[in-house]
């Protein structure tokens, strides 16, 4: 049962929505279910009245490749991308999203809603699409924009859409990584929150160029650990220099942890594990490669 | 809004308001109430249903995102004349039992088998880890899916062989159909002419005095038909309190009924004591408008300071929760003899003491409680239904001592009910509320909670501070145990829950063991949390735990094998009838048998190898044992009454021979899951020799023709209704067979009782009559021996003489990841024996659903109050964690057969015996694979993060 009262609208094209959103008290619903636990529990927004579904705008439930870009639509489902072939070129998507195991959050979770409502569900998502230097599509009545997927997270603090901004699509590069993964410490699932580290790796001669690493479950939005990137730039993956550069810098990291339950100490703990694990798995598969 | 869509391959348009969710559109608009609201977050899975072929739970979706969408539902899934696969294969391998989430999990699982058609267990594992299955666990599910899986791709001839219908038969359950297909109305299902909703209001504050209540805008709000409060029903007694242990200290007066009036009334008056005391009810048109005009009602409080701790609920300057209760102390009991204890532990070679905390648990059944009740004011009749373990109690209870309405004027209904765990055996206060509203409206009224409501007002369970010692030898012998407890019982006292702490604990601290010297001190104490009330395994698991705690901790200080030192102690099979010093009589049994069995299944003797091989891995291994007795079959009764029990625990059955030869049973027996409409027609079908078909039961419904029923809780079921049964078979054989001698002329010993017919043996060929024609004749009555009525008829009650015992001993073998503190079950072993099984299938089942809820207890579970204002802060599944299938391992299950001496059927319980050894052997487990590491105790539920403190509390200490 939802205790507030609600109107319902589903404009047929893009237009009408852009008109809608920028009205007070309208909410977007791209198909991801995630907003309608919140209104249950009363969490949502409370001067929410309206929802503005998409589901009937053509073109927003579409993968497409376009100038060397994967574009995601925003009513994507995630079961959608699971199924696509070219999640194949993104091992760090395709292991993020194997992290949520029940189909109905599969069926009704979209890459439209990971930015729309956030939560727990999307996090390991959001993570990886950050990890992959994509960028939302933000379209308002009088323009496009897009958008760093890290723009949507402040330090680990959720930063929502821009006021009246309707997200379209979600775009990731071209990649010229040589390696990624998703690791999740998730065991009992359901017990705890989803922990987990989107990592990526750029080389050339064994010598990193480019590294992104995210950490998903910790923070309210999954965090990118810039500093301990910026660290590891020229170096090589090593066990020290993931001890030695890598943990030292995580260490000096602000990590404001969403879970008041759990010792911060414990969660500071297994980011720490986590991001070994990510690296060390890295420095194996780029090994591999190059072998 | 107009909203079009298909369901089952039907199309369905309606106007529905934006805010309507799927789930209740297809019940409430639709009327196919398979679907089923459980936990409301999208968590449980009960309510799943097929969205374009989707798994979709529906009460995460609003109905108007269907649009032009094809539902599939649980109605839609078997054809006119067949089940789907699934069902079959669900009901074929037992993964049914009180079928609350079997719709929802059926629909999870045809998507599944669509996309994957040979999943392996894990791959299942995983797919369902959106649907819970809290009463039978997943491993009958599982195994059904595979064969689901086989019968989908014509790998799986024609099902499983019949099994035979007699006792030690598998045989399929029966009334099993309806919950497979989402036909069966559970309480929340159903709908009468004219019927209107209630919401009730509970308190936000744990502790407040209440200044005033405002109605009045509730009042105004569309389709409310009435707001009630506590200057309503004032003439509404508290309820009752119906176990108060004689030999105790307690503030309770003596009543000339031993009923005893208790403080927890219908509505709050001057105070609350817990959040989730009941303020204020609306009886409305519609649940959403009882539910609108609820959010309206404006209490003006005073809070209180709050007291959550037992401990310090006692001392002097706690916060007071009833005035006439000095300290909060509700009683004091002692059992065994303290001062030879205290010499004992004082003369020992060895001792060790321990602080144990068993923590508060919420039986959180997926289906919530819900009651719908009815005045007829032509035949001034009131009927309730409700989901209860406990049918005739109500009844009794709700007349005689809440609403002052005579016995004979109340029937009390159960309809189909998802499970219990113990919490629907109590009398809550919403329950005769509601049947009173319905007087005072005119109208039905149904009540069903919600999830949030649930956690709030539903009794919670164990929650009891241990201080142990154990005493023994350097050898080994244990000479003394000693548990010093207090138990918190929350705000009120509610039915039963004043005894539960007392001798469900008390006598059974002893667990499988001979210990001369034993002694139980409880102090049962107010405070502002959620009243408690027995939980599967009560009072059992409490004990079970602290003396497998304490006996591995006494191993280890000896530096003795924990197996061996329990093969040591452990009660031997010459000893039987074994008096356990503390009120038990032992029935039978071979405890160290099953130690043994397990252990050899475990690979017990490569456990170094296996420590050796995981560390290897970054694990550390351990392997814990949890071996138990646990006292089931209530029971006595003289002996219950003389622990305060003011109810008969008689095991009652009235069996009737219809002159057709059908046999109608009606069974004192409640059951929620426990499948006694299969078990109990298998003894009828066995002691009456005919066809299982030819017989029914009945149950649910005090209207039937039993006089008296007690109902089903703590494994009694089998060993005492079950006996009822067999011994009113045993009265119609004895009837038709004296009816025989008197039509055959001969003497009474020449009538032989077979394949349901009797036979006068001199001419077995002239001189026999089925059953059938037995009974047709005693229903004509035309010629009748002296003194003999008509009919074929009788009323059986079977009373034991002592409880029965089963036992057992469960291994755990755990991994800790040493870099996570993340605890993985790598396997269980579980080897009971629960006297004579009748239904092989049934009883794994519940060995299955006590596993899975001990793991619950010993890894995830525990109620969260915040320490400052006393609110429940685990509303919901999520943060609530009940295991999924994904935390089990591959468990193998071990069984003896030790009949009881107890009860003619040699049955023991099993209902929820076999929970007690599962926490204490993870625990166990997990202290063993830290024992290098110093570890000797940690307290449930174990989580990674206790685990990251301890070590790390010990790496700074070294540091």
């Amino acid at each position: 049962m939802i205790g507030i009262k609600l109107a319902y609208k589903a404009p047929e094209t893009l237009k009408e929505a852009l008109d809608l959103i920028g009205r007070e008290g309208h909410q977007v619903l791209t198909a991801d279910q995630a907003l309608v636990n919140g209104l249950k529990k009363g969490t949502s927004s409370s001067s929410l009245h309206t929802l503005v579904s998409l589901r009937k705008i053509p073109g927003l439930a579409t993968i497409d490749y376009e100038n060397n870009e994967l574009r995601l639509g925003t009513s994507i489902t995630y079961t959608d991308l699971l199924n696509h072939q070219a999640l194949a070129h993104y091992p760090v998507l395709a292991q993020a999203l194997a992290t949520i195991p029940d189909p109905h959050l599969r069926h009704h979770s979209t890459v439209g809603g990971a930015l729309y409502h956030g939560g727990p569900v999307h996090a390991p998502v959001i993570a990886a699409l950050m990890a992959l230097d994509a960028t939302a599509v933000v379209l308002t009545r009088d323009k496009e924009t897009r958008l760093p997927l890290q723009y949507f997270s402040q330090s680990g603090l959720r930063v929502l859409l821009p006021l009246g901004g309707l997200l379209s699509a979600i775009v990731i590069p071209n990649t010229s990584l040589n390696a990624s993964t998703y690791l999740s410490l998730n065991q009992l699932s359901g017990r705890q929150r989803n922990y987990g580290i989107a990592a990526c790796v750029a080389q050339s001669d064994q010598t990193i160029d480019q590294i992104r690493l995210v950490l998903a479950g910790f923070t309210e939005q999954p965090i990118q650990l810039k500093r301990v990137e910026e660290a590891l730039l020229g170096k090589t993956l090593t066990a020290d220099s993931i001890k030695m550069v890598a943990i030292e810098q995580l260490e000096q990291v602000k990590l404001p942890f969403q879970d008041g339950s759990l010792p911060e100490g414990y969660q500071r703990h297994l980011a720490g594990v986590a991001l070994n694990r990510a690296l060390t798995s890295l420095a194996k598969k780029t090994t591999q490669a190059v072998s | 809004m107009n909203l079009e869509l298909h369901i089952n391959q039907t199309p369905y348009q309606q106007d529905v308001e934006p805010r309507l969710l799927l789930i209740d559109f297809l019940r409430d608009n639709a009327n196919l109430t398979g679907a089923k609201w459980g936990c409301g977050s999208g968590t449980c899975g009960t309510c799943t249903v097929l969205v374009d072929g989707n798994t979709t739970k529906s009460c995460q979706m609003l109905a108007v995102e269907a649009e032009g969408r094809a539902i599939t539902t649980i109605e839609g899934l078997a054809s006119v004349t067949e089940l789907h696969p699934v069902q079959t294969a669900f009901w074929e391998n037992f993964a049914v039992q009180n079928g609350f989430s079997t719709p929802g999990t059926i629909m999870s699982v045809v998507e599944l088998l669509e996309n994957n058609p040979n999943p392996n267990d894990d791959e299942i594992k995983q797919w369902l880890q959106g649907n819970l299955s809290r009463e039978t666990g997943y491993e009958q599910i599982v195994k059904a899916v595979k064969e689901a899986a086989a019968r989908l791709t014509n790998q799986h001839s024609n099902g499983h062989a019949p099994a035979g219908q007699g006792v030690g038969q598998a045989l399929k359950t029966r009334k099993t159909q309806e919950l497979l297909t989402g036909d069966a109305k559970f309480i929340a299902d159903m709908v009468m002419p004219n019927m209107a909703h209630a919401a009730i209001l509970q308190s936000p504050h744990a502790h407040a005095m209440i200044r005033s209540i405002d109605t009045s805008e509730a009042e105004a709000m569309p389709g409310v038909l009435r707001v009630f409060t506590a200057k309503d029903t004032e003439q509404i007694m508290p309820m009752p309190v119906i176990w108060v242990p004689p030999f105790t200290e307690s503030h309770f007066l003596s009543h000339p009924s031993g009923i005893v009036p208790g403080s927890h009334r219908v509505f709050a008056t001057d105070k609350v004591r817990f959040a989730g005391d009941q303020l204020a009810a609306v009886v409305a048109e519609t649940r959403q408008q009882a539910y609108d005009a609820l959010a309206r009602i404006k209490v003006n409080f005073e809070p209180l300071p709050v007291v959550l701790d037992p401990e310090e609920a006692l001392q002097d300057g706690a916060p007071q929760l009833h005035e006439s209760i000095p300290n909060n102390r509700m009683l004091n009991a002692v059992f065994g003899d303290k001062a030879a204890v205290e010499q004992a532990i004082d003369e020992a070679e060895v001792v060790v003491e321990q602080r144990i905390y068993n923590q508060r648990m919420m039986h959180n059944t997926l289906e919530v409680r819900g009651v719908l009740g009815n005045y007829d004011t032509n035949t001034n009749q009131y009927t309730l239904w409700t989901n209860t373990q406990i049918p005739y109690p109500h009844r009794l209870l709700i007349s005689l001592y809440v609403l002052g309405i005579p016995y004979n004027s109340l029937r009390v209904v159960v309809p189909a009910i998802g499970e219990s765990n113990g919490c629907k055996g109590n009398l809550y206060p919403d329950t005769p509320l509601v049947l009173w509203m319905a007087k005072q409206v005119g109208r039905p009224v149904k009540w069903v909670d919600t999830r949030e409501g649930f956690s709030r007002n539903t009794a919670q369970s164990r929650d009891q501070v241990q201080y142990g010692t154990i005493a023994g030898t350097r050898d080994g012998k244990i000479t003394a145990l000693r548990c010093r407890a207090f138990s918190n019982v929350g705000a009120y006292p509610v039915i039963n829950a004043p005894g539960q702490p007392l001798p469900l604990i008390g006598k059974s601290i002893t667990g499988a063991y001979v210990i001369p010297h034993a002694s139980y001190e409880v102090d049962v104490v107010y405070t502002n949390k959620v009243p408690t009330a027995p939980m599967r395994g009560s009072g059992r698991a409490e004990a079970i735990f602290f003396v497998e705690r304490m006996i591995e901790m006494f191993a280890r200080k000896l530096g003795i094998d924990s197996a061996e030192v329990r093969r040591i102690n452990m009660v031997q099979p010459d000893q039987f009838p074994f008096e356990n010093g503390l009120g038990w009589t032992y029935d039978s049994g071979n405890y160290e048998n099953l130690l043994n069995l397990a252990l050899e299944k475990a690979d017990y003797v490569n456990l170094a190898a296996m420590k050796a091989e995981a560390s290897l891995r970054g694990k550390w291994l351990g392997l814990g044992i949890g071996s138990y007795v646990a006292v089931a079959g209530v029971g006595n009764s003289a002996k219950m009454g003389g622990e305060g029990l003011m109810s008969g625990t008689w095991g009652s059955a009235y069996i009737h021979v219809a002159p057709s030869g059908e046999v109608a049973i009606t069974t004192g027996a409640q059951p929620h899951g426990q499948s006694q409409d299969t078990t109990f027609l298998q003894v009828a079908a066995q002691e009456l020799q005919i066809p299982i078909d030819y017989i029914t039961l009945k149950h649910s419904d005090t209207s039937n023709p039993l006089y008296y029923g007690q109902a089903s809780y703590g494994s009694r079921s089998l060993s005492v209704e079950g006996a009822a049964v067999q011994k009113g078979c045993q009265a119609i054989i004895k009837k038709a067979r004296e009816y025989a001698s008197y039509l055959f002329k001969m003497p009474l010993e020449l009538i032989e009782y077979k394949d349901g017919k009797v036979i006068g043996t001199p001419a077995p060929d002239q001189a026999v009559m089925t059953l059938q024609q037995v009974a047709l004749m005693l229903w004509f009555g035309w010629d009748l021996p002296e003194g003999m009525d008509p009919g074929l008829e009788t009323t059986a009650y079977f009373d034991p003489k002592n409880f029965n015992f089963p036992f057992g001993t469960h291994i755990a073998i755990i991994e800790i990841d040493q870099e996570t503190y993340q605890i993985e079950l790598k396997r269980y072993i579980a080897a009971n024996d629960f006297g004579v099984v009748v239904n092989p299938g049934v009883v794994d089942g519940q060995s299955y659903g006590n596993i899975t809820l001990g793991i619950g207890q010993a890894l995830s579970e525990e109620a969260q109050y915040d320490p400052i204002t006393g609110l429940v802060l685990t509303t919901d599944l999520d943060s609530y964690a009940i295991p999924r299938a994904s935390w089990l391992p591959p468990i193998d299950l071990i069984r003896t057969e030790t009949p009881s001496p107890s009860n003619p059927l040699g049955a023991k319980g099993a209902g929820d015996v076999s929970n007690p050894p599962v926490a204490p052997a993870i625990v166990n487990a997990v202290c063993d694979a830290l024992a290098e590491l110093n570890i000797t105790h940690i307290d449930m539920p174990v989580t990674p993060e206790k685990l990251w403190q301890m070590l790390h509390a010990k790496q700074s200490l070294t540091v």
